[in-house]
C-alpha cells in the first residue's frame, strides 16, 4: 500500500458522486476533486471520456496505483470505485471487512444489489416523475413501485441486522462500503417518490448515516446539494426539476445520436 | 484447475431466457466445479413453495432473484446477486487467476466491467425487453408503450453497446479480443448472456448488432466456447409435450 496516495476525483453532486466522496472522507484520504460540469455535457468530452469512456460520473484515477505505481489507473463505475478503495487503502477495515470473511461477501452482494437494482430502478423513478416531460402513468408506477420494493428489501435486512445482530448496519457491526452506496441513493429518495416515513428502519438508518462522521463532509463534494434543503416539498421540488429538465432531456438527445 | 474433492454447488436459477443464471452456470463449467441446479418458479406468490419469494428462498437471498448458489464446501454459504457470484467462485476456485483478476489493478478494470454490466447492459435491456413484449405492460394497463418510454429504453441500450464496441475495439488495437488484459474473464462472462438475451425481443431485429461489429465479434467467439455452448443446451426448456 501506498502511504501517500495520489488521488483524482471526478465528480458531480449526485447519488452516485457522493458515495465516493464519502468513503473518501471516512478513510481520511487526501484526494483532488474534479467537478465535472453536467449541465454543460462535460461528462461527455473526449478528455473525461478517455478516463471514463461510459462518460459518466464518478471516475477515480490513482496516480500511484500499488502494482504499477507508474501508470496511472482509471476506474469508472461507483461499485468498482468503491472495491479498490476498500481494497487498497483500507488495511484497517475501517469501512471494509477482511476479505474472504463472510462480511466481506456480504458487503459485496449489497454493493451490487445496489449497482444492479436500487440505482437503476431509482433513477428511472427520478426520470419519469420529475423529468420526463410528458405524464406517463405506468411507467411511474413501475418504477416508484419497484423502488418502494427495493427499499423493502433493505428494510426487512436492517430488521435482521438489528434483531439477530445488535447492529444499525448493512453488514456486520460497523459502517461500510454496503452502507455508503446504499446512502448516496437513500438521501434522494423523496425526489423519486419514495417517502421514507413507510420504511421507519431505513429512515432511522439514513439519520444514524448522517451522523457519522466524515459523512457531512464527504456528501458536500463538489458542493452541497440544492435540493437537500427543499427534499420532500413537493411544490419547490417540481421547480427544481424545472431547472434541470432541459439538459437531461438534452443529454437523452444526444445520447440517441 | 479448480482442486479435487469439492462437494456439487447449488445453483438455483432457471431456463432462458433468464439471463443471469448462465453466468454462474458457465464460470462453474470452465473451472470443472460440479453443480445441482434447483429450478426456481419465477412467482411473486409467497406460498409458492418452489417460487422466489417464498420464505424458504429468501432466506437465501433476501431480493428474491435468481442466481443465488449455496456452497457446501464452505458451511453451505449463500451469495447472490450474480456479479458477486462470479466474484466469489473466482476468488474461492479460480487459484491461478485463470479467469479473474492477479493484481489489485487487473481486478479492478474486472470490477469497473461487470459493475457497468450488472447497473448497464442489465438493468436497460430488462427495461427494453419488458416494454417491447406485449404482455409486460399492455395486460397490465391496457394501453400501447409511448414512444417516449420505448425510445428511451432503445436509446440508452444503443449507447451502452457503442461504448462497450468502442472499448472493444480499443482492446483489438492492443491485440486482444477481450474485454480486460489478453484473456477471458469473468467480465466477458457477465456481458456474453444478456447480449444473447436481444435475440429473445419480440420485435428483434437480426441486424441489431451490425452497427456494433466488435460487439458481433466478440458475442460470436464467446458463443463458440464450449462451456457457453453446453449451458445454452443446459437450460433450454424442454419442448411441452403434447
Amino acid at each position: 500500500m501506498s502511504n501517500t496516495p495520489e488521488l483524482t476525483l471526478y465528480t458531480g453532486q449526485t447519488p452516485n458522486g457522493i458515495k465516493i466522496s464519502i468513503a473518501l472522507s471516512l478513510l481520511s484520504l487526501p484526494y483532488k476533486t474534479v467537478p465535472i460540469s453536467l449541465s454543460t455535457h462535460e461528462q461527455k468530452s473526449p478528455w473525461f471520456t478517455s478516463i471514463n469512456p461510459n462518460g459518466r460520473i464518478p471516475a477515480l484515477t490513482d496516480h500511484s496505483p500499488p502494482s504499477s505505481p507508474k501508470t496511472p489507473l482509471h476506474i469508472m463505475e461507483s461499485g468498482a470505485i468503491l472495491l479498490y478503495l476498500s481494497e487498497t487503502y483500507d488495511p484497517n477495515h475501517k469501512i471494509s471487512f477482511p476479505k474472504g470473511s463472510t462480511e466481506y461477501w456480504e458487503t459485496i452482494q449489497w454493493v451490487f444489489w445496489q449497482n444492479a437494482g436500487l440505482g437503476p430502478m431509482q433513477g428511472q423513478s427520478n426520470h419519469f416523475i420529475r423529468y420526463a416531460g410528458e405524464d406517463i402513468k405506468y411507467a411511474k408506477e413501475r418504477y416508484v413501485n419497484e423502488t418502494r420494493r427495493l427499499y423493502s428489501i433493505l428494510e426487512k435486512r436492517l430488521e435482521v441486522q438489528e434483531v439477530e445482530g445488535g447492529s444499525g448496519w448493512v453488514v456486520g457491526d460497523h459502517v461500510s462500503i454496503a452502507d455508503i452506496t446504499i446512502f448516496g441513493w437513500a438521501v434522494f429518495a423523496e425526489w423519486a417518490g419514495v417517502d421514507l416515513k413507510e420504511f421507519e428502519r431505513v429512515r432511522r438508518w439514513r439519520e444514524r448515516m448522517e451522523g457519522v462522521e466524515g459523512v457531512e463532509e464527504g456528501r458536500n463534494v463538489p458542493e452541497p446539494s440544492g435540493l437537500r434543503a427543499i427534499m420532500g416539498d413537493e411544490r419547490k421540488m417540481e421547480e427544481f426539476a424545472e431547472g434541470s429538465k432541459k439538459w437531461i432531456l438534452e443529454g437523452m438527445k444526444r445520447d440517441a445520436k | 484447475m479448480a482442486p479435487t474433492n469439492i462437494k456439487p454447488i447449488t445453483v438455483y436459477g432457471h431456463y432462458l431466457p433468464f439471463p443471469n443464471p448462465p453466468k454462474v452456470f458457465i464460470l462453474l463449467k470452465l473451472l470443472g466445479i460440479p453443480y445441482n441446479h434447483v429450478m426456481k418458479v419465477a412467482s411473486d406468490d409467497p406460498t409458492l413453495e418452489d417460487g422466489i419469494k417464498h420464505p424458504n428462498f429468501t432466506s437465501i437471498n433476501p431480493n428474491g432473484r435468481v442466481p443465488a448458489i449455496a456452497d457446501p464446501n464452505n458451511n453451505n454459504f449463500h451469495v447472490w446477486e450474480s456479479g458477486a457470484i462470479l466474484q466469489y467462485l473466482a476468488e474461492i476456485y479460480d487459484t491461478d487467476h485463470k479467469f479473474s483478476g492477479k493484481t489489485v489493478e487487473e481486478r479492478s478494470m474486472i470490477n469497473q466491467w461487470i459493475a457497468f454490466q450488472i447497473s448497464g447492459q442489465a438493468p436497460m435491456s430488462g427495461q427494453l425487453i419488458w416494454f417491447s413484449v406485449p404482455q409486460g405492460h399492455l395486460l397490465k394497463y391496457g394501453e400501447k408503450t409511448p414512444d417516449h418510454v420505448l425510445l428511451r429504453f432503445r436509446n440508452e441500450v444503443r449507447r451502452i453497446y457503442s461504448v462497450f464496441n468502442a472499448h472493444l475495439e480499443q482492446q483489438k488495437a492492443k491485440g486482444s479480443d477481450w474485454i480486460v488484459g489478453d484473456r477471458m474473464t469473468i467480465a466477458d462472462i457477465a456481458w456474453a448472456p444478456w447480449t444473447r438475451t436481444m435475440i429473445y425481443m419480440p420485435t428483434y431485429d437480426p441486424t441489431f448488432y451490425d452497427e456494433f461489429p466488435a460487439v458481433k465479434a466478440w458475442f460470436a467467439k464467446m458463443e463458440a466456447i464450449p462451456a457457453v455452448q453446453e449451458t445454452i443446451a443446459e437450460l433450454t426448456a424442454p419442448a411441452p409435450k403434447n
